[in-house]
């Protein structure tokens, strides 16, 4: 056989080269797996809180123009929630069925997420009054304002309202 | 050999008693260091070969992770773990392997699984975020493991979720774990 460029290529290179590429494939592909399944599941998830513990409203000034008592106002209440749902709401209610004096309550919607602050409430019974609308899926929070109004006819007194605030589909 | 032993022992008949033994005892030698000498040999040649070997296995899977609670004001809710179960390796390629995970499919935005696998062969990356890690992006979990077995190694998953991603009803994901050069 006579040996010239071509037969050297076709029957030593190449074949040397084919060689050479499957065995480096064969020492530098090697690998192994093992698998796991996963379970993976988020609940539906509505929370809610406050900052900030009782207060106290003391109606204690009189408008001498108007000849009644100014109401007394505290705004240090925060409302915080967190939902995962769609469409949630905020209520709020007290425990006083017949109230003596009045007590309002307004969200003033200045923080973070997302929901639509109702006008202020009066809570004249026990029954839960809308405070935010359109939560959907966020954290979010807001001030509280309470209001305490009374005339002079109701003259002096005190009571204690246990309010309750509640996230629900709304 | 016959005939040498004869000639000896008809020479040994002229000789005075004591010449006697000690051309018995020359005789006696003679044919001792021919009976040493006296053996066969064979030979084989034993190819030994070790191939390239790649073991990964696991316990089996981790228990459901169920998010189920939260803090109020805070999107992102309370995470869950599990580290039950474990996976043992053997390999005998080299000290550069390294172990990579990989999801079937990505996770919707707002879900977050992550993995943690311990290793006493190699370095563990630590807590890796392998949402979006499918099989084109493979993640590096454990780099750097040594020859030899490493068993019983602890995997960690961590799930969270954001509340602004809503809920998820129960989903599976495959985890594949790869140890790979």
């Amino acid at each position: 056989m006579k040996w010239n460029l071509k037969n050297i290529t076709l029957d030593i290179v190449i074949p040397l080269g084919l060689i050479g590429i499957l065995s480096a494939q064969a020492v530098y592909s090697q690998q192994a797996t093992s698998t796991q399944v996963v379970t993976l599941r988020v609940v539906e998830l509505n929370k809610i809180d406050l900052v900030g513990g009782a207060l106290t409203l003391q109606i204690s000034n009189i408008d001498e123009n108007a000849g009644q008592p100014n109401p007394a106002i505290d705004a240090s209440t925060k409302l915080l929630w967190t939902s995962n749902g769609d469409a949630r709401k905020i209520a709020v209610g007290s425990d006083v069925v017949s109230p003596r004096f009045i007590l309002k309550i307004e969200a003033k919607k200045s923080g973070s997420g997302n929901g639509f602050a109702q006008p202020e409430v009066t809570l004249s019974d026990n029954s839960p009054h809308d405070l935010i609308l359109g939560v959907q899926r966020s954290a979010g929070s807001c001030n509280l304002r309470f209001t305490a109004v009374a005339t002079a006819e109701q003259g002096v007194g005190s009571e204690s309202h246990l309010i309750t605030y509640t996230i629900t589909g709304g | 050999m016959k005939k040498d032993v004869y000639l000896l022992i008809q020479y040994s008949k002229g000789l005075p008693m004591k010449k006697t033994t000690v051309v018995a005892f020359v005789l006696g030698s003679i044919i001792a260091v021919q009976a040493a000498f006296a053996q066969s040999t064979a030979t084989q040649s034993v190819n030994l070969t070790v191939s390239t070997v790649y073991k990964i296995s696991t316990s089996g899977n981790p228990a459901a992770l169920t998010v189920t609670t939260g803090t109020a004001g805070t999107d992102a809710l309370t995470s869950v773990s599990d580290n039950s179960t474990t996976y043992s390796i053997t390999q005998n390629f080299g000290n550069t392997v390294k172990i990579t995970a990989n999801l079937d499919a990505a996770l919707q935005a707002g879900y977050t699984l992550n993995l943690n696998l311990a290793s006493s062969k190699g370095t563990s990356a630590g807590t890796v975020n392998i949402s979006t890690a499918t099989s084109g992006s493979a993640l590096s979990v454990v780099t750097g493991i040594n020859r030899g077995a490493d068993a019983g190694q602890t995997i960690s998953y961590t799930f969270s979720a954001l509340a602004s991603a809503g809920m998820l009803t129960s989903t599976t994901r495959t985890v594949t774990l790869t140890l790979t050069n």
